[in-house]
């Protein structure tokens, strides 16, 4: 494959960290079909899907190419070797050490790390529920969510086994909710709601928002939906992440809110400093945010 | 020496050996104690499936009662073998079907079971107690329905980590009411439903139970009835532990718990709701053994929380979730620790988990009775396990895999020999050793000259030339598996040393410089190894040209000669 060939040209001799590791490509790998170039670094491992990779050393820091390790990550560990149906299928490693972790594509390599398959297949399919960090895409919040909130309604413990199958088991997600200048908190259950919408509802009913507001309860009553959420209400509403930082609710899709999601809190607009005001400021908000 | 007592003595003599090694260097001593010992031989094991046959077996030791098996090469585990490269156990099954019929226990690794062989062990073994399957396949749920109908005795099915279809998922209910001699069951690998009525009743009546391993598919309020069943388990795997912290199921379940007293080691938690963990803290000061490497869905701090309160802890298996910090926890409270493996959280490293020396660092000053390490770190230094070789010279296990497997010392970028070198001069216990990081000849020197119990040796991306393997095989005296990938020995170092290969085991060279002549002439020199070539692609269809690496070789010693079950792509040379 031309990729090869490219990439030796493009790599300094180094000769002094020559680690012998040019396993001979002389024809020898199974797949391979490249001519190995007698000085560089380079090995082929020619495994059972063709794929072939390169090593480099510790000093080679130029390397390029950042195979796709999300659309792998989801399938089980074969999959690990399949990038090679990828045409960018040149895969780097780097032994740079001082790169971002996790992010050196090691797991390009077939069998390393060395774990059992039935230990990658066991924790791929927990990356698959939605209790992790896998980022979702972003679909038809409501629409989607009746399904589950069907499924989590149900108390058969069989309803839950099949869901649970399916990926789609959801518990009882309760957080905390706090109101700024209330002693008292409340909980609700996000997992009930599929939509900022009824949770912005049910959160209007919990702290009796509308009534603080007083006199303009009748304006109140027909702006209801979303006051919350659209900057326009007295109150603001926040949610503490898993990292620990504040953030403003409804700024990323709902599942992604509640893979994050530790605890609420209601603040005071005039008090949530720092948070612009969100019809002006929800794209700039958006493209600084760290996705 | 003339033989003294009479025969029935030297037996009862023997049977106060039950280690292998013992009962095999005991036969070798004159030929009277060779047939005392192979008569009254109940235990055999088997460390190559194909090293010998299972008439030879049975002809040797006729009254065998427990056997164990191992078949696919280590390197299987990681997928660089074959699927259907070997190991069936049918013939041994059959074979022992008609001769030896006595046979109460089978252990197998790595092999492959149908549905069939499960079968004719439920009909052929009236005796049958014990079937512990570890990293099989081949079998489905009505195989173990066979066994479950069929043995009366049945004390242990122990089914570990095994690829295993579930088409109707009934085979729990097979156990005839009549069953009550169960101790051990472990079927947490099971992906499908079991009928949670007959698991209640099951336990129920098997009072002697002690291990119970569970899977996904039991539901908490199962769990519980379960546990206040069963307050004398010894051993327990929760499948699902995902409860509403508010609900009446989950305060069952913590006063269940207190009760069961007994329990010293827990595992499981494939689902978990970690603000249910709570429940089990009442234990935690009696678990010796904890195996929480399943159970991804407990964050960090909660596992610290749990981790502190076991101060008895022996075993400890995590994922890298834990964090250094969370190992420096470990350190302080789980004094007593001998075995540790912190696995990869994420095999493909999306996210930022990870342990890094610091966190053996901290463990191995704080567990100095560590003995075991299986450690999958993001970097390493060679004065970490300069320091580790100090604070901890027990080791037998030491296990240790960088992500990137030729990362240098993460501080001086240099190779880490000096590192492995102290643990095998501090270590001369050691008798299983896994390097991994940027590594050149000269670790390999060390190795040589210092890993004089070493047994199990396994390289992957390290070395630069063919006197990094010469220096293992020249100097490790006891060396029995030696298994390599990806590093670049070729034929001077294949051929050194032939008459090595018939004391040990096994070797396996992938992506190595060997090539298809030198394994050629190793097999025609040596006709008690069987050298075998695997080739996935089609480059050796045209008769195979001398000069060609090979891909993988695989090579073993063997009493019987080249096997007959090989598939296609398996040349025995």
């Amino acid at each position: 494959m031309a990729m090869s060939s490219e990439e030796s040209c493009s790599y300094p001799e180094e000769s002094e960290l020559e680690l012998g590791l040019g396993l001979s490509l002389g024809g020898g790998g199974a797949n391979s079909k490249t001519k190995p170039s007698p000085a560089a670094v380079e090995a082929t491992m020619a495994g059972h899907w063709g794929q072939y990779a390169r090593i480099l050393t510790a000093k080679d820091f130029r390397s390029v190419v950042s195979p796709k390790e999300c659309s792998s990550s989801s399938s089980s560990s074969s999959s690990m070797t399949k990038t090679n149906n990828n045409p960018s299928c040149g895969v780097k490693r780097t032994a740079e050490p001082s790169s971002p972790p996790g992010r050196s594509g090691a797991s390009q390599v077939v069998g390393w790390p060395p774990l059992r398959n039935y230990r990658i297949q066991s924790l791929v399919n927990h990356a698959k529920s939605p209790k992790t960090e896998e980022i979702t895409p972003a679909i038809d919040k409501c629409k989607n969510k009746t399904t589950i909130v069907d499924k989590t309604n149900c108390g058969s413990n069989l309803n839950r086994n099949v869901a649970k199958e399916k990926g789609l088991l959801k518990t009882s997600l309760f957080v905390k909710v706090n109101m700024d200048r209330i002693p008292i908190g409340r909980k609700v259950d996000l997992s009930a709601h599929s939509c900022y919408e009824t949770l912005s509802q049910t959160l209007d009913d919990m702290f009796k928002l509308s009534a603080v507001v007083g006199a303009r309860q009748e304006q109140v009553l027909k702006t209801r939906r979303s006051r919350l959420l659209n900057g326009s209400s007295e109150f603001v509403l926040t949610y503490e992440d898993k990292e620990g930082d504040w953030m403003l609710v409804g700024d990323v899709p709902w599942e992604m809110f509640l893979i994050s999601v530790k605890r609420l809190r209601i603040m005071r607009t005039a008090e949530a400093n720092g948070f612009a005001p969100r019809s002006n400021e929800r794209n700039r908000i958006r493209s600084m945010a760290p996705m | 020496m003339v033989n003294y007592f009479p025969e029935e003595v030297l037996e009862h003599v023997f049977s106060f050996l039950t280690s292998h090694r013992d009962r095999n260097a005991v036969s070798l001593v004159c030929k009277s104690w060779y047939n005392v010992e192979r008569f009254s031989r109940g235990k055999v094991f088997i460390g190559n499936c194909y090293a010998i046959s299972p008439e030879r077996l049975i002809s040797r030791f006729p009254r065998v009662r427990s056997l164990t098996l191992k078949g696919k090469p280590h390197f299987a585990d990681f997928n660089l073998v074959l699927h259907d490269w070997g190991g069936y156990v049918y013939p041994w099954i059959e074979a022992m079907a008609k001769g030896c019929t006595n046979l109460e226990e089978l252990r197998l690794k790595r092999m492959l079971v149908s549905d069939a062989s499960l079968e004719l062990i439920a009909k052929s073994f009236p005796n049958f107690k014990s079937l512990v399957l570890v990293s099989c396949e081949g079998f489905t749920t009505d195989g173990l329905a066979a066994i479950a109908s069929n043995c009366r005795f049945l004390r242990e099915l122990d089914l570990q980590e095994n690829e295993v279809e579930d088409p109707r998922g009934q085979w729990l209910s097979c156990f005839p009411d009549s069953c009550t001699s169960l101790a051990s069951l472990n079927f947490a690998c099971l992906k499908g439903e079991v009928n949670l009525a007959a698991l209640e009743r099951l336990v129920a009546r098997c009072r002697n139970l002690k291990s119970l391993r569970l899977n996904h598919a039991v539901p908490p309020d199962v769990l519980q009835k379960i546990l206040a069943r069963a307050p004398q388990l010894v051993d327990l795997g929760a499948g699902s532990f995902v409860h509403d912290p508010e609900s009446e199921t989950y305060n069952k379940l913590k006063n269940v718990m207190q009760k069961c007293t007994s329990i010293r080691s827990l595992s499981g938690f494939l689902d978990v709701n970690a603000r249910c963990l709570p429940a089990i803290y009442p234990i935690c000061i009696n678990l010796s053994s904890l195996n929480l490497s399943y159970a991804p869905g407990i964050y960090s701090k909660e596992l610290v929380k749990l981790i502190r309160k076991c101060k008895k802890l022996q075993c400890l298996w995590i994922l890298d979730t834990i964090g250094d910090k969370g190992l420096r926890v470990v350190a302080s409270a789980c004094k007593e620790l001998q075995e540790l493996r912190v696995f990869k959280s994420d095999p493909n490293d999306v996210g930022n988990a990870a342990v890094t020396e610091e966190g053996l660092v901290a463990i191995s000053a704080g567990c100095p009775n560590l003995n075991s390490l299986l450690y999958f770190c993001r970097q390493m230094t060679n004065t970490a396990l300069i320091t580790v070789a100090k604070n901890c010279p027990n080791f037998i296990r030491f296990r240790l895999c960088t992500l990137d497997p030729i990362t240098p010392d993460a501080v001086t970028m240099q190779p880490l020999d000096n590192g492995f070198g102290a643990i095998v001069q501090s270590c001369k216990g050691l008798k299983r050793l896994s390097v991994s990081g940027l590594l050149t000849d000269q670790v390999f020197l060390y190795i040589g000259m210092y890993a004089e119990q070493l047994e199990m040796l396994s390289i992957a991306f390290a070395g630069n030339s063919d006197k990094g393997m010469v220096y293992v095989l020249n100097g490790c005296k006891k060396l029995k598996k030696l298994e390599i990938r990806d590093s670049p020995f070729g034929n001077m170092a294949l051929l050194a040393d032939t008459g090595k290969y018939e004391t040990m085991r096994s070797l396996w060279m992938s992506s190595c410089k060997v090539t298809f002549g030198a394994c050629k002439s190793l097999a025609e020199k040596m006709p008690r190894l069987n050298v075998e070539i695997i080739n996935e692609g089609d480059e050796m269809e045209g008769g195979s040209d001398d000069r060609q690496n090979v891909e993988k070789m695989y090579l073993y010693r063997t009493l019987v000669g080249p096997r007959k079950d090989a598939p296609d792509s398996v040349w025995t040379l």
